[in-house]
């Protein structure tokens, strides 16, 4: 009986590659709708130079997005975040109340990097505070305060955000090439906070839960390296049925930054699965601070959905960087992925 | 055919060398040069670029004694240009005016044993920016028909520079050693601070932009927005520059920007007098705390070229939405919001007397800026109240504002029957009297912040338990309000049967004793009036007798049913002002 058990877990084993890699030859070729989803509106407006960051969910009757709208002016540049609704996910349009959030409370304050869930009987997000340049630090107590701050907010309806408090209670610090930038969503009953953080021992995909969204349990660490030999950045996990997704930007040298798809049934075990790599911006690669941007992926029965934020440069050099080259703008880029 | 066409159509024009004297005015549009040319547009750009020096040095001691001065530079400019253009179609782009400043703050010296000192003022400077030879910015214009672009060359030069004080770093043979960098001892070397200043020259961190083909639309300026860096990070700059072809531009400058991510208003109380003075781009305005009370805005607007100014007065006004209830009027030299000239730019001052009845009628206004009567730009302002002004038109007299337009405009659960009372003891926050009626008093520190989380602890086995919400401003009197309803409650559900049957309630806290285990999810003791010991920890014997009935509407503070809206409440300072006090929004 044990032997003709292990020889069943054998036989599985044996066919769980070409199962996924069934399940990934499902998947056809990623393919850049020639229009982008959402572009910044018509100066002076509140997102008028930019789209910062998008968080996109799928609702029974619609596609619905809380995104982050830059306005850049010759006073300064302001963050807020504004909902856009689709029926197709291709062709969005803003609502009228925009922006439903205004989460900076000083001119030094940068929010950015929202993602959203249902949770209870409305919505919660977790989103970035960083602190801009501009922030004066005339004592000891602001220079050591920490660049960035992650907070929660929770909304009724999607529209009226008011903000929950700030997770003082994780540790959210940048590796080497990758900001935090937690991702949540409910399940059985639980908020999951995922985020990439550093550790002694090197970059880690990291994860707590909170049944109240004040007290959270202590991260459960997993090595990046076990994950993907390469950098890892932006990584944004959600359920499905028994599976969890992970998406993520893989920072490879030699091919460039790629969103990679990967699924476990356990959330440790993490494998290729979905639609192929997908090869971003060149310019992901280059400046952690852009990095600010995770991708977003939705699957769909048709296929998968990826957003991604593009950004304009004001010059046509071959490798544009931020830092270097003028921007003069960014987009919401879509693509999508058919089963075939 | 097409190359010849496209050759023709995107014409370069350079100059390097092309400025004008600090002397000469800006040439108005549509005017023609002493040479010839016609000045067809303006191009204004304004310049800022924020750069943090951080550095900790190498660790040895020598090393250390080199470490970079850390700070922050800061520069900013504007520019002019025109694009002008001669009879035979030659066209040409001459820098006009333009200013710059920069600064250098925030000096310290960054140890390797993490350790920073001060280091110094630092130093500033600005003036004009030079419109020819060294330090002055070369420009080239291209247009198409529907497209422009600009190429602004500017490199940093001792034209745009500034002196910058600091305090360099010394090596001390022995003594104490007050910065721990190096060992102490006689005839051992350390680093200190020297008392001395030294100057240093600073060039401001200026660069230029390039455009192309930037879309041009008919009767609209041409604005081009650029960024470097990240405001996030160490290093961050961007250009705006806009290219106005029109006579006369005009743009507002008081109200600007988006109050509700961008708010400007003066730091002071709305409740002093006099009023604080309007601030350039403000564009939140309150009423005073005088009766009636008044809310003045002093609209402002510049012209582009300024020389245009006289001719195009006239021709402006500015509008703004009605505020119901209100009476508007304008100053009397502002007839209809029509503008006059003041310091170089178009004004006009609009007095709303009386605050409104409703809470709904603060907040977003729009504010128009017109000219010949048309739209030339549109804005928002945010109007409140001040939170404890007494000048509301309805209600009881004497009441706050906040009580009252909380109440009527349905902010955070005052219900029509509730009231205010302003002559209890200081330490009063609210009370209900159920066995008279349903009503709730709220007193004046109901509007401030709440005092929790407390921790009330009982005797074994009874725990603790934690109580007393954390809320400000609306949500505190949400809190507040839920404690109270839950009193009424405690009374309107068992006060009968106690009265029935006193051994119902042994301890006489008002919470029979079968209800002691779980009423509210608090388990208290059936045989102890105050299981929690809330008198003790509050100081306040009376809470000895009824301690049960207190905590279960403490911990309901915290377990809020009651709704409040940030986006409901227009007191300042409250959830929506630039002085933020309450949940934001």
């Amino acid at each position: 009986m044990a032997k003709q058990r292990m020889l069943r877990q054998i036989c599985i084993l044996a066919l769980l590659p070409i199962a996924l890699h069934a399940q990934q030859s499902q998947f056809s070729e990623w393919k850049i709708d020639n229009d982008p989803a959402l572009t910044p509106a018509a100066p002076p407006a509140w997102d008028d130079f930019a789209i910062g960051s998008v968080s996109v969910v799928r609702l029974p009757d619609k596609w619905a997005m809380l995104y982050e709208g830059v306005s850049l002016s010759e006073d300064d540049k302001a963050h807020a975040f504004g909902v856009a609704e689709s029926s197709d996910g291709v062709k969005w349009k803003k609502r009228s109340e925009n922006p439903v959030f205004s989460p900076a409370t000083h001119e030094w304050e940068i929010a950015t990097a929202p993602d959203i869930a249902k949770w209870q009987d409305g919505w919660i997000a977790v989103y970035v505070v960083n602190r801009a340049l501009t922030f004066e630090e005339n004592s000891s107590e602001k220079v050591n305060l920490p660049r960035e701050s992650i907070w929660l907010a929770r909304s009724a309806d999607g529209l009226n955000w008011e903000p929950v408090g700030e997770i003082k209670a994780l540790p959210f610090q940048p590796t080497r090439h990758a900001a935090p930038l937690p991702c949540i969503y409910a399940d059985a009953g639980a908020l999951q906070l995922w985020w990439i953080g550093e550790s002694e021992q090197g970059p880690v995909l990291l994860h707590s839960t909170s049944r109240d969204g004040e007290n959270w349990s202590k991260p459960n660490p997993q090595l990046t390296k076990e994950i993907d030999a390469r950098e890892m950045a932006c990584a944004r996990v959600r359920s499905s049925g028994d599976y969890y997704i992970l998406t993520y930007v893989a920072l490879d040298e030699k091919n460039g930054p790629r969103l990679v798809i990967k699924v476990s049934q356990n959330a440790r075990t993490w494998m290729a699965s979905g639609p192929p790599e997908f090869p971003l911006p060149a310019y992901f690669a280059r400046s952690i601070d852009w990095q600010q941007a995770a991708p977003s992926v939705v699957f769909t029965k048709e296929g998968a959905r990826l957003f991604y934020i593009d950004i304009l440069f004001a010059k046509n050099t071959e490798q544009p960087s931020p830092r270097r080259d003028p921007v003069r703008g960014a987009v919401l880029r879509t693509a999508f992925c058919p089963k075939k | 055919m097409k190359c010849c066409r496209l050759l023709g159509l995107c014409l370069l024009l350079t100059t390097t060398a092309h400025g004008q004297s600090d002397t000469e005015p800006v040439p108005d549009l549509n005017s023609r040069t002493a040479d010839g040319f016609l000045v067809k547009c303006y191009w204004v750009g304004t310049y800022k670029c924020v750069e943090k020096f951080e550095g900790q040095g190498v660790t040895d001691l020598f090393g250390q004694a080199l470490s970079p001065v850390c700070g922050k530079a800061t520069t900013t400019a504007s520019i002019i240009i025109t694009e002008e253009v001669d009879n035979s179609g030659q066209r040409r782009a001459v820098v006009r005016a333009g200013t710059w400043a920069s600064k250098f703050t925030g000096l310290y010296y960054w140890f390797k044993n993490g350790k920073r000192v001060a280091a110094g003022p630092g130093g500033s400077g600005g003036g004009r920016i030079p419109t020819s030879g060294e330090g002055a910015p070369t420009v080239s214009l291209t247009h198409g028909p529907d497209t422009a672009g600009i190429h602004l060359g500017w490199t940093e030069s001792d034209a745009l520079a500034f002196d910058s004080k600091y305090l360099p770093l010394k090596l001390v043979m022995g003594g104490p050693n007050p910065l721990g960098i190096g060992p102490s001892g006689t005839h051992r070397p350390h680093l200190e601070l020297d008392t001395k200043e030294k100057t240093e020259r600073r060039k401001a961190h200026v660069m230029g932009m390039m455009a192309i083909e930037e879309p041009v639309q008919a009767g609209r300026n041409t604005v081009i927005q650029q960024e470097w860096g990240d405001p996030g990070s160490d290093w961050y700059a961007q250009w705006t520059m806009t290219r106005a072809c029109e006579y006369g531009k005009v743009k507002l400058v008081t109200p600007r920007g988006d109050p509700r991510t961008a708010p400007r208003a003066p730091a002071a109380d709305p409740c002093s007098s006099p009023a604080p003075a309007t601030v350039d781009g403000q564009n939140e305005f309150t009423f005073t705390c005088g009766s009636p009370g008044k809310l003045e805005i002093d609209f402002k607007a510049s012209v582009t070229p300024s020389s245009a100014i006289n001719s195009v007065r006239d021709r402006v006004s500015f509008t703004i939405d009605p505020i119901a209830g209100s009476t508007l009027q304008w100053d009397p030299s502002n007839p209809n919001g029509k503008a006059t000239i003041s310091g170089g730019f178009l004004v006009a001052k609009a007095t709303f007397t009386r605050l409104p009845l409703k809470n709904d009628d603060f907040g977003l206004k729009t504010v128009q800026l017109l000219l010949d009567g048309k739209l030339c730009e549109k804005t928002l302002v945010e109007i409140f109240f001040p939170k404890f002004g007494i000048n509301h038109p309805g209600g009881v007299v004497g009441d706050p504002n906040w009580f009252y337009y909380w109440q009527e405009g349905q902010v955070c659960g005052i219900a029509p029957t509730d009231e205010f009372d302003g002559t209890k003891p200081q330490n009063y926050i609210a009370y209900s009297r159920p066995s008279e009626d349903s009503k709730v008093r709220l007193c004046p520190p109901v509007a401030l912040t709440n005092q929790g989380p407390i921790t009330y602890a009982g005797a074994s086995p009874w725990g603790s338990v934690i109580g007393c919400g954390t809320g400000r401003g609306i949500k505190k009197v949400a809190e507040v309000l839920e404690h109270e309803r839950k009193h009424i409650s405690i009374y309107q559900t068992y006060h009968a049967g106690i009265v029935a049957n006193p051994g119902t309630d042994s301890d006489k806290d008002h919470v029979p004793t079968a209800n002691e285990a779980t009423d509210a999810g608090v388990k208290s003791n059936p045989a102890n009036s105050d299981t929690f010991n809330v008198a003790t920890t509050m100081s306040f014997p009376g809470y000895k007798g009824y301690g049960d009935d207190e905590i279960r509407c403490r911990t309901n503070e915290r377990n809020l049913t009651i709704p409040y809206y940030p986006k409901k409440d227009w007191a300042n300072p409250g959830c929506q002002s630039k002085q933020r006090y309450g949940p934001t929004r």
